[in-house]
């Protein structure tokens, strides 16, 4: 076991060996870039999705205004002094940090979880696209609760379609991805153009005087469609603050801010969420009000903008599925015994493309996005008490790197003791992550000292 | 000068839904210029984005 781990310890370190030193001062970057790097950043496929299930779950107007501004607030602050601030001071991605702090096996773990996570969502993105065409080509609705496809159609358009976007990345992720920037500010305008062309639909008069009236008792009135759970001020702020937890507590970001002059960098995360998850979020939630509430994200965007609409969720599903796809795969490179990039990317967009006959995956999912930053939020735990923590209470750091361990036990038994406490806590799932992550932080650093 | 002319079509798309908001344009005419509007964003903007590749360094 302790072989293969350090085997494929030894691949991974080869595949990043490129970022193995420390940027240098030479490379970093100034504010402007960070605030365009993060300017299309949050405006993805899935935002179709999220912001139409506010309205489903009965969220009133005035809790989801302000939960998403407090929510979208906190994870700014979160980019700002949690993850910045490590990637600065260290100028390391969160691979090469953390394979000092827990050792090359439990990396392997790590990408091995982190390549899963990323296929579904990739499916649920696929999933997205494939709704959008076959509401289009006019199949059934897929029901709220549905796990298993409906209809055969929806199956053969999730394949065709999984199969079109592997095909893609295989020819070249650059390339999609050049497109992909090209494509997200017209997304963006997909969003705001779509919901004003709604507005009129609902009654919004043109000079904006009923506009609070009809937005509160028409999209967002606080009554749940049938079977949805209401949601209020507070799950909206979690929701917010924790979709892209995995990036700042759990680190990942690392990668971008270790280029940043400046840890207060971290606040220009604000020019993405705020235009993605809050504008483009109010924007879906417009668009499927106008077409009675029903999570079909193709018929919503068709009936705001036309044929235009549909083109852009499955633009949109692809662009955005294309990096995750590639994130995927990058992870996964290491467990593959030196296969090239086009097989991995195939198998990749394979496992993919299966998830995605599954409509279950973006039906649930809010509950798959706080899944998918709880499991990898105890990582960010125990690199945050490292960093911060057991310097001062006079431990010395990186203990894998030091005594060349191949997985550092109190990192794992801190990851699997954190998600079983998750498991097991009685609050909303939404809640969940808080209390973990600091149960995360306090248990690595008795583990850390009474291991000394 | 490139970026502004190939981001022009997108203000076109948003200014014909504003137009199409206020009532003094169909829903049929906004869905043509938006669709006819996105189109021409990505012939712009990818050729934009191919004439920055090819263009000098400075």
């Amino acid at each position: 076991m302790a072989s293969k781990l350090a085997d494929l310890a030894a691949r991974m370190d080869q595949i990043n060996e490129f970022d193995r030193e420390p940027v240098a001062e030479s490379q970093l970057q100034g504010g402007a870039r960070f605030a365009s790097l993060f300017a299309g950043e949050h405006v993805a496929a899935t935002e179709f999705v999220i912001g139409a299930f506010f309205v489903l779950h009965g969220v009133s107007a005035r809790d989801l205004i302000w939960g998403l501004l407090l929510g979208n607030l906190l994870a700014v602050v979160s980019w700002t002094l949690v993850c910045a601030p490590i990637a600065v001071r260290t100028r390391l991605t969160l691979y090469w940090y953390l394979r000092r702090i827990a050792g090359p096996g439990f990396m392997a773990i790590y990408n091995v979880a982190n390549a899963a996570l990323y296929c579904i969502l990739a499916g649920a993105m696929i999933s997205v696209s494939a709704s959008a065409l076959g509401d289009w080509i006019g199949l059934p609705a897929t029901p709220l609760n549905a796990v298993f496809p409906s209809s055969a159609g929806w199956v053969a358009i999730a394949i065709v379609l999984g199969g079109l976007f592997t095909l893609l990345a295989i020819l070249g992720f650059t390339s999609v991805a050049r497109f992909a920037t090209v494509a997200a500010p017209w997304v963006f305008v997909v969003f705001v153009a779509g919901a004003l062309a709604t507005l009129p639909k609902l009654g919004v008069t043109a000079d904006f005087s009923n506009l609070w009236e009809v937005l509160s008792t028409k999209v967002w009135n606080g009554v749940p469609v049938e079977g949805q759970e209401r949601y209020g001020f507070w799950q909206i702020l979690f929701f917010a603050w924790f979709c892209n937890l995995a990036m700042h507590i759990g680190l990942s970001d690392m990668a971008l801010f270790r280029y940043a002059k400046k840890p207060w960098y971290g606040l220009f995360t604000a020019t993405g969420v705020y235009p993605g998850h809050f504008l483009a979020w109010l924007c879906s939630g417009i668009m499927v009000a106008a077409i009675g509430r029903e999570m079909t994200p193709g018929r919503m965007a068709e009936e705001a903008l036309g044929v235009a609409g549909v083109f852009a969720v499955v633009l949109a599903g692809w662009t955005t599925a294309n990096p995750t796809l590639y994130r995927a795969g990058l992870a996964i490179q290491a467990v593959t015994p030196n296969w090239p990039r086009w097989k991995i990317t195939l198998w990749v967009g394979l496992v993919t493309t299966i998830l995605a006959c599954f409509p279950v995956f973006f039906l649930k999912l809010l509950d798959y996005v706080a899944l998918y930053g709880l499991i990898l939020m105890p990582v960010g735990a125990v690199v945050f008490t490292e960093h911060w923590i057991i310097p001062r209470l006079g431990i010395p750091s990186d203990p894998a790197e030091r005594k060349g361990l191949i997985v550092s036990w109190p990192a794992l038994a801190v990851w699997i003791a954190t998600l079983a406490l998750a498991w097991v806590l009685p609050f909303h799932l939404f809640y969940r992550w808080l209390p973990c992550w600091i149960f995360a932080i306090v248990f690595y650093a008795l583990l850390r000292r009474w291991s000394r | 000068m490139r970026k502004w002319l190939a981001a022009l079509p997108l203000f076109v798309a948003l200014g014909a839904s504003w137009v199409h908001f206020t009532g003094a344009l169909a829903e049929s005419s906004f869905r043509q210029i938006f669709l006819a509007a996105s189109a021409l964003w990505f012939v712009l903007a990818l050729w934009a984005q191919r004439e920055k590749k090819s263009g000098p360094a400075n």
